[in-house]
């Protein structure tokens, strides 16, 4: 007997004012019945729900906001409580279960409160205790083993509902099979989706190596223009960087320009100044020259001078002979003399030998004429000529001149040293002199501006280099995930494989379980019911369909209908059904049955009564002396555990439990 | 009905259908393992993990 109460509390439940206590003691070997008598209204079904609400937090037909003692809440109390004592497999377990209650005016209001505490050999158990009670006996089984005796009935009907044939499958322990053919069908979905997925990938492994390249090409394009970009922006930054340094050179030689300039300016009207003396010198050098020629001219002068005095000379004598000639010629043309007589012969030879020599005279000074006239010129030109030396002579004092000569070294003493400092100077202004300031600035300006420009196309440039990247890596992602695809095709076809192989498994499993567990339920069930009915020589067996609802099969093998069995008959058969459903689990928990006997009559209530001890299980039967008469009792003296008495305090208006010595 | 007769039905099964009897004891063994819990996430992973580990598939 793997699972036996050893003690049931109850505090301030239902009729139950304070504490009443259920003391079954331990289990004894073939003595599995225990009996609490108790009249109509005293408190068994009350210690019914009490049972069924330890374990799980849940009744049938109540609320636990309707289970507290009426009593005990007049007086205040606002918690109740019930608690079990039991062994299972081996081990001493201790439940205790709590509710408590707002109170107001006497009545209990709103939800009460749960706690549940469970020791397991008296270690308290701190986590998961709802797991563990549910291990030890299934909320679904519940019902087959603390029952009504009048509510099994409905285990006698035609077909049963879903959530008793779950229960039943729970009992029998198909549901972890089942749990593993539906995962496991699930689990194929899965993979059947995953593979579906990995030959799209691969499929698409093509296109994607394909746009992977096209992302690649694209990539470096844009990193290419990336680079480019900066690289002008370099080159742009140390152009800005010598623009600036040139500008700041060009602010600091502002004053060397400007002093460099005044010194050319110097220079120039130094040079002038030179040039100056120097045609100045040069006219003193000629004047000398001139003063050795003065002589000669003077000489020269004379000479002409004393032909111009001959010639002026020459020019009363030529005036005297035109006259003489005039006179002649006069007489020849007459032909007579002056005294009237006529000119001879010899006197008219004589006449015109003087006129020849006359007119040779006269052509002669014509000539000298011309010539005197050659010399006036000359004389007035030497003249001239003379005044202007005699001049210069004047200014070509040697001691004028030696100053001049002095003040025309200085100046070209001067004149190099402004030429050294001016070399020295733009030298050191190496060239900026011709800079345009303003204009180093304004460039200066443009360039910044590229390059805030330039920064923005590099950032651009940037992002559009970032979202390649990122298309690449998708593609990446998604050829990994096809190359992965390719390898991990194999492997979840094969899982693919196992998982419907396995489902197939547990899915004969589970027909075969609930066949195999369907033959044994009826073996046992039927068992029972040839120990308990009154039919033996109508009725063989008992047979369940599908969903486990059991059925009457006569020795003619025909099925009985339900509407044809009497209350009795149907609650044989739930009985039966129950009875082979617990001695077809390893779950073994105790029946405990109120009232077991309610429509049974004397021979079903006997056929029961000699089946109940032959289950491997503890069995309270909470009955009242009409169900089980205390005269009988000593027939169950054999397998009887114990005997309790539930009892009334009617002035006190409360319910007890006494353990009856036997 | 015994464990003896159940396990017959489980190795005969699995001879039939090509599967592992251990791996269906190890599936069934997590299945019971986790059938009275309130939450039973992550069952269909540890399937799979036993199933590719039968295959000899290491992560």
């Amino acid at each position: 007997m793997s699972f036996h109460f050893l003690r049931l509390t109850l505090r301030d439940w239902l009729v139950y004012e304070g504490e009443a206590s259920a003391s079954f003691g331990p289990p004894r070997d073939g003595r599995n019945i225990w009996v609490i008598y108790g009249l109509n209204g005293y408190g068994k079904t009350s210690l019914l729900r009490a049972i069924q609400w330890l374990f799980h937090g849940r009744m049938p037909d109540r609320h636990i906001r309707t289970c507290f003692n009426h009593h005990a809440v007049q007086a205040g109390r606002s918690e109740l409580s019930v608690s079990a004592e039991f062994i299972y497999n081996g081990q001493h377990y201790h439940l205790i279960r709590r509710a408590e209650a707002s109170i107001n005016n006497g009545e209990v209001i709103g939800y009460p409160r749960e706690t549940v505490e469970l020791a397991v050999d008296q270690e308290v158990q701190q986590a998961g205790i709802a797991d563990k009670i549910d291990q030890i006996l299934p909320k679904e089984c519940q019902q087959f083993f603390f029952f009504d005796g009048l509510e099994i009935e409905k285990y006698a009907t035609d077909t049963h509902t879903d959530e008793t044939q779950e229960a039943i499958e729970t009992v029998l322990g198909i549901p972890e099979v089942r749990n593993l053919c539906d995962d496991l069908e699930k689990l194929s979905n899965d993979l059947e989706r995953e593979r579906d997925q990995l030959l799209r990938d691969q499929s698409a492994y093509q296109d994607l190596s394909e746009q992977k390249e096209e992302a690649k090409v694209q990539l470096d394009a844009v990193k290419e223009t990336l680079r480019n970009l900066k690289s002008q922006y370099g080159n742009l930054q140390e152009q800005i960087d010598r623009l600036e340094e040139r500008a700041s050179t060009l602010k600091q030689a502002e004053d060397e320009i400007s002093y460099l300039r005044d010194l050319r300016r110097r220079k120039e009207e130094l040079e002038e100044r030179l040039d100056n003396y120097e045609a100045e010198l040069q006219g003193y050098l000629k004047v000398v020259a001139q003063r050795l020629v003065l002589s000669l001219l003077k000489e020269q002068l004379n000479q002409l001078q004393t032909q111009v005095n001959k010639a002026e000379r020459t020019s009363e004598r030529l005036a005297h002979a035109k006259a003489q000639t005039e006179f002649i010629k006069e007489l020849l043309n007459d032909a007579s003399c002056v005294c009237g007589r006529e000119l001879d012969k010899e006197a008219r030879r004589f006449l015109e030998r003087r006129l020849e020599e006359l007119e040779d005279q006269l052509a002669t000074s014509r000539r000298l004429q011309e010539r005197v006239g050659s010399c006036t010129v000359a004389v007035t030109e030497l003249k001239d000529l003379e005044s202007r030396i005699r001049y210069i002579e004047g200014l070509a004092d040697p001691d004028v001149i030696q100053r001049a000569l002095l003040t025309k070294y200085k100046l070209q003493i001067d004149r190099e040293e402004l030429e050294q400092e001016i070399a020295m100077r733009e030298k050191k202004l190496e060239g900026n002199e011709d800079a345009d300031v303003g204009q180093v600035f304004t460039t200066l300006g443009e360039k910044k501006q590229n390059l805030i420009d330039m920064e923005s196309r590099i950032k651009s440039a940037e992002e559009e280099v970032k979202k390649a990247e990122r298309f690449l890596d998708e593609r990446q992602d998604a050829l990994n995930r096809a190359v992965r695809a390719i390898d991990d095709k194999r492997r979840v076809v094969d899982t693919l494989q196992v998982t419907l192989d396995a489902h197939a498994v547990a899915r004969e499993m589970i027909e075969r379980l609930l066949q195999l567990r369907r033959d044994a339920i009826e073996r046992h069930m039927t068992n029972v019911f040839r120990m308990v009915t009154n039919k033996k020589q109508e009725y063989d067996r008992i047979e369940l369909a599908e969903d486990f609802a059991p059925c009457i099969v006569t020795h003619s093998g025909q099925m009985m209908k339900r509407n044809e069995l009497s209350a009795g008959e149907k609650e044989v058969i739930a009985f039966s059904f129950i009875a082979g459903l617990n001695q077809s689990t390893q779950t073994n928990a105790p029946l405990v049955m109120d009232t077991p006997f309610g429509h049974l009559d004397v021979s079903h209530r006997n056929g029961l009564l000699e089946a109940l001890p032959k289950l491997p299980c503890q069995v309270v039967l909470l009955a009242t002396d009409r169900d089980l008469p205390e005269e009988e009792l000593p027939n169950l003296s054999y397998c009887l555990g114990g005997r309790l008495d539930i009892v009334r305090d009617e002035i006190g208006e409360k319910s007890r439990i006494e353990t009856t010595p036997m | 009905m015994d464990d003896r007769q159940v396990e017959d039905i489980l190795q005969e099964l699995c001879q039939e259908h090509n599967v592992s009897v251990e791996l269906m004891r190890e599936m069934l063994k997590e299945e019971r393992s986790v059938r009275h819990l309130q939450k039973r996430r992550g069952v269909t992973e540890r399937l799979r993990t036993m199933i590719e580990k039968s295959l000899g598939v290491t992560e």
